[in-house]
């Protein structure tokens, strides 16, 4: 008899034929077992076959919220022993991982759409025969279509920058550590995806926003960096209590953190009025401390900026119903990306540059849920991550090469020292200004049809904000092609004799991305 | 940054200040990839350029069938 496998169903042992061949006792080894009994001809039940699929595949679903968490505690409690390139190895390799079992899983859900839970009571008993004692969370994974182009994104593009860190960060004594909080985010983000209530989406959120500290705050000597870290940390804190009171009302008015219960009720009329010595619209009210969280968020400096829009879209049925508070947010998103895009054109710093493009464009992607138009929102997203990472991604490798230097000013000329990264940041930059017809074109494109087509007062108003922003968004991107690559050089002598292009390991996720940034948004247009 | 396949070809020094020339994969890659980029866009504005300056509209067709002689009353 077989022995057995942490699975309920015994007819997974497939008759009394496989006595034969040693059955492998992890249960990891089911699936291609079972694949290679097939090709001997052996007879076996196929409806067997297809139920230990399914179960392995449920645990697939959870394989993919936990392997970063999984690499991240590797490398941060054991990096002292597996070295740099063991940590690099295991963290990337894991993420990895996760991103290939979410476009396993897309590729299940998004045929037929089918509607797929995880439920943890048979995983809590697998996992229980698998290692005692673990704790496993009461939570149920729930993976619609737009929860899993989320997740393709989030995994995909951070096992890319696990790549290109491997050599970016290569020299660093740190490494370890940077792989750790690099992998922290990859956890966080889709427990926030992927959850089916509030608190989740909250544990998501605040893990989110203390990977954004842990990685501002990676070279703690630097002083600008402890700076940049303890005012990003409060300014998180002020959305993140605007998300929790927003939460709280919720569930003092429904009783409950539920989503899909929250959203069943939403539609019945009420008159429920919060008063604080202030008579306000409870669903008024709630959504605007929501979108105050989604705004907190959005303070923040850097390329994970995908939490905001992911709320936004993940409440979105609650927010259909007070309008005050769709105007509000339409506004908000149109004012944020025409600020960000004047404060871009006035920077020197090339990174700043960079990410006052990313708070430009989160605000056409808060406007475009403004405009209840939550899906081309998780569009641009989609769209904004390839481009947006493959600038970043380019602009560190610049700036590693010049030495650190960061100030446009004091780079020019390089685009004879560095065809390749010039190739990939005109490819980015082209796509970010919505240029036709690379990716970025076919999500800003639609979002300005369609606040123009709204024929609301907000929805001219962020039309207009919108085109104007496009109008600076082009600007400080030639601008920073031409200050940093086509220009005569106004760099000193020892950061040119240094300088030289990025290595295979490093060219290869910016390869990918650039590919993302040609042909993802014709291939996944709405 | 490491090795792997980076680093620099030859260098040319002119009155003090030398310049490094890229290696031939990364001028190949590069080259490439913009080329590519640039037939993606000329190729998509081939097929959706009418429609995107609002020339057409996007269920009219290409409307360039001019080789099928024996369908150009056909009601489609």
């Amino acid at each position: 008899m077989p022995r057995g496998t942490p699975f309920n169903n015994s007819s997974l042992l497939i008759g009394t034929k496989l006595n034969l061949l040693p059955l492998p006792t992890a249960s990891k080894f089911q699936v291609p077992y079972m694949l290679l009994v097939s090709m001997t001809g052996d007879s076996f039940d196929c409806l067997q076959f297809l139920s230990g699929l399914l179960n392995t595949l449920d645990l697939m679903y959870l394989l993919i919220v936990f392997l970063p968490l999984l690499g991240s505690s590797l490398a941060g409690f054991f990096g002292r022993f597996l070295g740099s390139e063991g940590t690099a190895i295991i963290t990337t390799t894991l993420v990895s991982l996760s991103s290939i079992f979410s476009l396993i899983a897309f590729y299940e859900v998004a045929p037929g759409a089918r509607f797929k839970s995880v439920e943890p009571v048979n995983h809590a008993s697998r996992l229980y025969a698998w290692g005692r004692g673990l704790v496993v969370l009461p939570f149920l994974l729930i993976q619609p279509f737009l929860r899993f182009v989320m997740l393709i994104v989030v995994t995909s593009i951070s096992s890319l920058v696990h790549l290109y860190s491997i050599t970016y960060m290569h020299e660093d004594p740190h490494s370890p550590r940077f792989m750790c909080y690099l992998s922290i985010p990859t956890f966080f983000m889709p427990m926030l995806v992927t959850g089916d209530n509030s608190l989740q989406l909250f544990l998501g959120w605040e893990g989110v926003g203390l990977a954004s500290y842990l990685l501002i705050n990676f070279w703690f000597t630097r002083l600008q960096a402890d700076k940049a870290a303890t005012k990003a940390m409060p300014v998180n804190r002020v959305g993140d209590f605007g998300l929790a009171l927003g939460i709280s009302g919720r569930f003092t008015l429904f009783q409950t953190v539920d989503f899909s219960t929250i959203f069943a009720c939403a539609s019945a009329p009420r008159n429920s009025w919060i008063s604080c010595n202030i008579r306000l619209n409870a669903y008024t009210l709630i959504c605007i401390l929501l979108f105050i969280g989604a705004v907190g968020k959005s303070a923040q400096i850097g390329s994970h900026t995908r939490s905001p829009d992911a709320m936004e879209a993940r409440c979105s049925p609650l927010f259909e119903y007070p309008p005050t508070a769709l105007i509000v947010i339409t506004s908000a998103g149109a004012m944020t990306s025409f600020l960000a895009a004047t404060t871009g054109i006035l920077q020197n710093d090339l990174k700043r540059v960079i990410a006052y493009s990313t708070c430009s464009q989160l605000g056409y992607m808060i406007f475009a849920c403004g405009i209840s138009n939550y899906s081309v929102s998780i569009f641009h997203l989609m769209n904004h991550a390839f481009f947006k990472a493959l600038l970043f991604l380019s602009a560190g490798s610049v700036i590693h090469a010049m030495s650190d230097e960061q100030d446009m000013r004091k780079m020019g000329g390089l685009a004879s020292s560095f065809p390749f990264t010039y190739a990939m940041m005109l490819i980015g930059s082209l796509s970010l200004i919505g240029f036709p017809f690379p990716t970025g074109f076919y999500s800003k494109d639609v979002i300005l049809e369609l606040a123009y087509t709204k024929y609301t007062f907000s929805g001219n108003f962020a039309f207009w904000l919108g085109s104007v922003s496009v109008l600076f968004t082009s600007y400080y991107s030639f601008r920073l092609l031409f200050l940093t690559f086509l220009v005569p050089t106004n760099s000193f002598g020892r950061d040119r004799f240094k300088c030289h292009d990025a290595p295979i390991p490093m060219a290869i996720p910016s390869i990918l991305l650039a590919i993302g940034s040609l042909f993802v948004g014709y291939l996944a247009k709405v | 940054m490491g090795g792997g396949g980076g680093g620099h070809g030859e260098s040319t020094t002119y009155k003090g200040f030398t310049i490094h020339h890229p290696k031939r994969w990364h001028v190949v890659t590069g080259k490439s990839l913009c080329a590519i980029m640039w037939f993606w866009v000329l190729y998509r504005a081939k097929q959706d350029g009418p429609v995107v300056l609002g020339w057409r509209h996007p269920w009219e067709g290409h409307g360039d069938h001019s080789h099928e002689h024996g369908h150009e009353n056909e009601v489609l």
